[in-house]
């Protein structure tokens, strides 16, 4: 399971990605949608499952066509949930459903052709052909469907005699018309009659096969779900990941989040993937502002969601642990139509987290958690939530700017951040591009009679470029720490390199330093 | 695009059911005028309810039957008909009578309502009050229920499942109340129209009526050039919205301005905006109505200018609006022209009298510069028995 607000799973955007990999037919969807989460008991299920993907993947990349093939196939499948609704309920299924039936027989037998595809794919379909021959009497058109005289005797007939009858009204004069078309008005009703009799019988016999249609569907569904991942692990250049037991831990190489790392192509910029190695207890990351933690979080939260849900991740390695639930809480985690502070969301989230760790194997990821209250007692909280991890088989992953001692349970990172590109004077000395002199963000202040939105458009762009200047100073990349060092202090330089005027940013850099 | 069929050895080349006194027209000559050996398709509308389009369709179906036509026919409605019973007034309505070898584009449920023999064939993905459009053949003759798609544009959709099942059919669209834009130009070849006396109680009101709404409908097209440069403009707007298009302005020396709207009808005063000191022509893709005309009319809309509309068919205007237009020198045109093929008039007016006289059909000829023809009553149906 994976507990988040909205907010913050609109932010981890897991959604959006998983429709990367959209299947083609609606019952391969219906079977995405649901999102089966595997938890530490499905871990042999989970080894299992991946085993089948990368069959399926090695069989894809020999046999392109085959996989093509059954691709245009599997788009052309409908939905046929209310029509086997119908069938199991008893109710009579009228010639158009039977059409949609003797259809989805027809497409079906064409996917069973590729037996090898549903060998590497793990899949089975059951026999079904004598529920094709249901549907498709011997001599009758495989294309179409209409109640085939030859269901019933006297609907054969039935025909002949309205066919009769008709070739002798088109014959007739107007004045013999009429009886004849009476006559045919009578033949006409009991040949519906009789109709209904067959639809009715042939419903009866035909829901006998329902058992093996709903399987053959679910094979067809899971093929659908697999080759649809499959294609995602491909163009991700996906590793299979590598299942470990309890105490195993997590390792994670390369791990990219693929919606911002295919903005920042677009725009010619690559994105930094993340290295992490965590075990049962607190992981913690510090870093400077802008330097990337939030995303860290995010990329890393993502890899292990993904795999548990039976997809490939984003990475070029990963061995894991298997959980039994992910929390995501940032703080941007609810509306405030509760009436709650930030805070208060947050403590409640935490309070629901905790209680689940007593319970169950977890992986917690908190962005800046108690961020909206006073400092000292947040860094209190931060810790004692990291000591509190550190007595449980669960994972708490964290990224904060307050210092956290070091101790048994606690591993640190620390994005590497400003100083690692330029030396401390070379970055102190680094200023952005300079703004030009009317510009908006020049001015003092804007010119009140003025527009306001003009104004704040032009400014939001200089600061755009001044934050893109600031990114190229960065290096993102997450090193282990010991815990001691001093966590990152850039906020100030920061806010000089937005354009934050110096004599303010002296008085700041005053304070800071007495505080200090 | 039209194709020439020639008649093929042996087709019967019966005398026909004509009622124009004087006049009879064989079941070839009434194939030939309504399109069947030159084009792909056609439309047949009526100028009220029960103007007699189910009628002339049966005629048609009737007339293909006993010449041996050798194309399909693929017969498809806007809305619901040849239903037993009107649903709106109660009264017996006749149904539509088709052949062995026909293709029908109609309701699921309606199909219980057939006593032909029908194979289902396709299934179109259009889905209405009365459940998915289904494609389905005839493998007898007898009575079928249409109930096709109720938005027009979904009858390109049917007929694109008509056409990859069978290539060669005629469609033919049966017109629903006076729902008259089922005969825009992109979805049929030509039409028909179904006259009715209606309300006319003498053959002068009839006269006037019939060359008002005649008149609208075969509307004059744009020129060549004039409706590429609005198909342009149009492709651009697309490319920057995909919002739906309700309108938009040729302005000299301007950009064209666009007005996206659902809908103007009951909103006519969005207009205003769209018209400028420059402007040259407007251009609406759904009906003018009277309203929206008193709107565009209250702009400063020059002389000279150009109202145009898809095709006649979406004109709902009043002679006094057409008058309104005429005194500010503003022409009306459409940017497809409508091939009218004859008028199916149907001499029964709304409170039971007769226009019958042979000399208003041959006034209605000469002034309207179209066949008209009085085909009377198709086969005589009834509904069925009782089982």
């Amino acid at each position: 399971m994976f507990f988040a607000s909205k907010q913050d799973k609109d932010l981890l955007g897991l959604r959006r990605i998983l429709e990367e990999a959209p299947c083609l037919s609606p019952q391969g969807r219906q079977l995405q949608h649901q999102l089966h989460f595997y938890h530490s008991g499905d871990r042999e299920d989970l080894e299992r499952e991946f085993a089948t993907l990368e069959q399926l993947r090695q069989f894809a990349t020999s046999h392109p066509v085959a996989v093509r093939d059954a691709e245009n196939i599997l788009r052309r499948f409908r939905p046929l949930r209310l029509t086997l609704a119908g069938l199991a309920e008893g109710r009579a299924l009228d010639a158009t459903e039977f059409f949609e039936l003797k259809r989805y027989l027809s497409l079906e037998r064409q996917l069973a052709f590729e037996r090898e595809l549903w060998q590497a794919a793990g899949l089975m379909l059951q026999d079904l052909d004598a529920a094709w021959q249901l549907l498709n009497p011997k001599g009758s058109d495989q294309h179409g469907f209409h109640v085939y005289s030859s269901y019933a005797e006297d609907l054969d007939e039935l025909r002949h005699e309205k066919g009769r009858l008709e070739k002798a009204i088109l014959a007739s004069a107007p004045e013999e018309r009429n009886l004849l078309l009476e006559e045919r008005a009578q033949v006409a009703a009991q040949e519906a009659a009789a109709e209904n009799r067959v639809l009715r019988d042939l419903g009866q016999e035909f829901a006998t096969y329902l058992p093996a249609l709903r399987a053959n569907l679910q094979a067809l569904a899971m093929l659908d779900f697999r080759l649809a991942r499959v294609k995602l692990g491909e163009r991700w250049s996906s590793p299979c990941p590598r299942f470990l037991p309890n105490g195993g831990g997590v390792k994670l190489e390369g791990a990219k989040e693929p919606w911002i790392a295919r903005k920042l192509a677009a725009q010619g910029h690559a994105f930094t993937p993340q290295d992490i190695r965590m075990e049962a207890g607190a992981t913690v990351i510090t870093g400077a502002n802008m330097g990337g933690k939030s995303v860290a979080l995010r990329s890393i939260l993502l890899q292990l969601l993904l795999v548990h849900l039976g997809y490939y991740p984003n990475c070029s390695y990963l061995e894991l642990e298997v959980f039994d639930f992910f929390a995501f809480t940032t703080d941007n985690s609810g509306d405030g139509s509760l009436g709650l502070s930030s805070f208060g969301m947050e403590a409640a989230q935490m309070r629901d987290q905790l209680r689940l760790i007593r319970h169950y194997k977890g992986f917690v990821v908190l962005d800046e958690p108690a961020r909206g209250t006073n400092p000292q007692e947040a860094r209190a909280i931060v810790t004692g939530l990291c000591q509190i991890y550190t007595g449980t088989n669960s994972f708490l992953l964290l990224a904060t700017h307050y210092r956290i001692s070091p101790a048994k349970g606690i591993r640190f990172y620390q994005i590497r951040g400003l100083a690692a590109t330029d030396s401390a004077e070379a970055a102190a000395q680094a200023q952005p591009p300079r703004l030009p002199e009317n510009s908006p963000a020049g001015q003092e202040a804007p010119d009140l009679t003025g527009s306001e939105e003009i104004w704040a458009e032009q400014r939001q762009k200089e600061d755009l470029a001044a934050a893109k200047w600031i990114r190229g100073k960065m290096d993102y990349r997450l090193r282990p720490n010991d815990g001691k060092s001093l966590v990152p202090a850039e906020a100030l330089r920061i806010a000089e390199w937005m354009g934050m005027d110096s004599a303010d940013i002296e008085v700041m850099r005053q304070a800071y330093m007495e505080e200090k | 695009m039209s194709r020439r069929y020639e008649a093929s050895e042996g087709q019967n080349p019966s005398s026909y059911l004509g009622r124009c006194e004087g006049k009879n027209i064989s079941g070839q000559e009434l194939l030939d005028l309504a399109g069947l050996f030159s084009a792909d398709s056609l439309a047949i509308i009526g100028s009220e309810k029960n103007a007699g389009k189910t009628t002339t369709l049966n005629h048609l179906i009737q007339a293909a039957r006993e010449t041996d036509y050798p194309r399909p026919l693929a017969l498809t409605s806007i809305g619901r008909d040849g239903e037993g019973e009107d649903v709106v007034t109660g009264g017996q309505k006749p149904r539509i009578y088709i052949s062995s070898g026909s293709y029908i584009l109609t309701g699921q449920k309606s199909l219980a309502a057939a006593d032909a023999l029908l194979d289902i064939r396709a299934l179109t993905g259009v889905r209405d009050a009365m459940g998915e459009i289904v494609l389905a053949q005839a493998l007898s003759d007898g009575f079928v229920e249409l109930v096709g798609p109720s938005r027009a544009q979904d009858l390109n959709v049917c007929e694109q499942v008509l056409r990859e099942e069978e290539p060669q059919s005629f469609y033919i669209v049966d017109g629903a109340l006076s729902r008259q834009s089922s005969a825009a130009n992109d979805l049929t070849d030509g039409l028909i129209y179904a006259l009715s006396a209606g309300e006319a109680h003498n053959p002068q009101e009839l006269l006037r009526k019939a060359r008002h709404l005649l008149g609208l409908l075969r509307v004059p097209a744009v020129s060549v050039e004039t409706r590429d440069l609005v198909k342009v403009v149009l492709r651009e707007l697309q490319q920057v919205s995909d919002a739906p298009l309700a309108a938009l302005s040729l302005n000299r020396g301007e950009p064209a301005l666009a007005l996206y709207q659902e809908t103007l009808l009951g909103q006519p005063n969005l207009l205003l905006d769209l018209v400028t000191d420059n402007t040259y022509l407007v251009y609406l893709t759904g009906a003018l109505t009277d309203s929206l005309l008193q709107a565009l009319l209250r702009t400063d809309l020059a002389a000279g200018s150009k109202l145009v509309v898809e095709d006649g068919s979406k004109l709902f205007l009043s002679p006094a609006s057409l008058e309104r237009l005429r005194v500010r020198e503003i022409e009306l045109c459409a940017l497809n022209a409508l091939d009218v093929r004859f008028i199916s008039y149907n001499p029964r007016g709304r409170y039971g009298h007769l226009l019958a006289d042979p000399a208003l059909l041959w006034e209605l000829e000469a002034q309207l510069s179209l066949p008209v023809l009085d085909l009377g009553p198709a086969l005589n149906v009834r509904p069925l028995a009782e089982s």
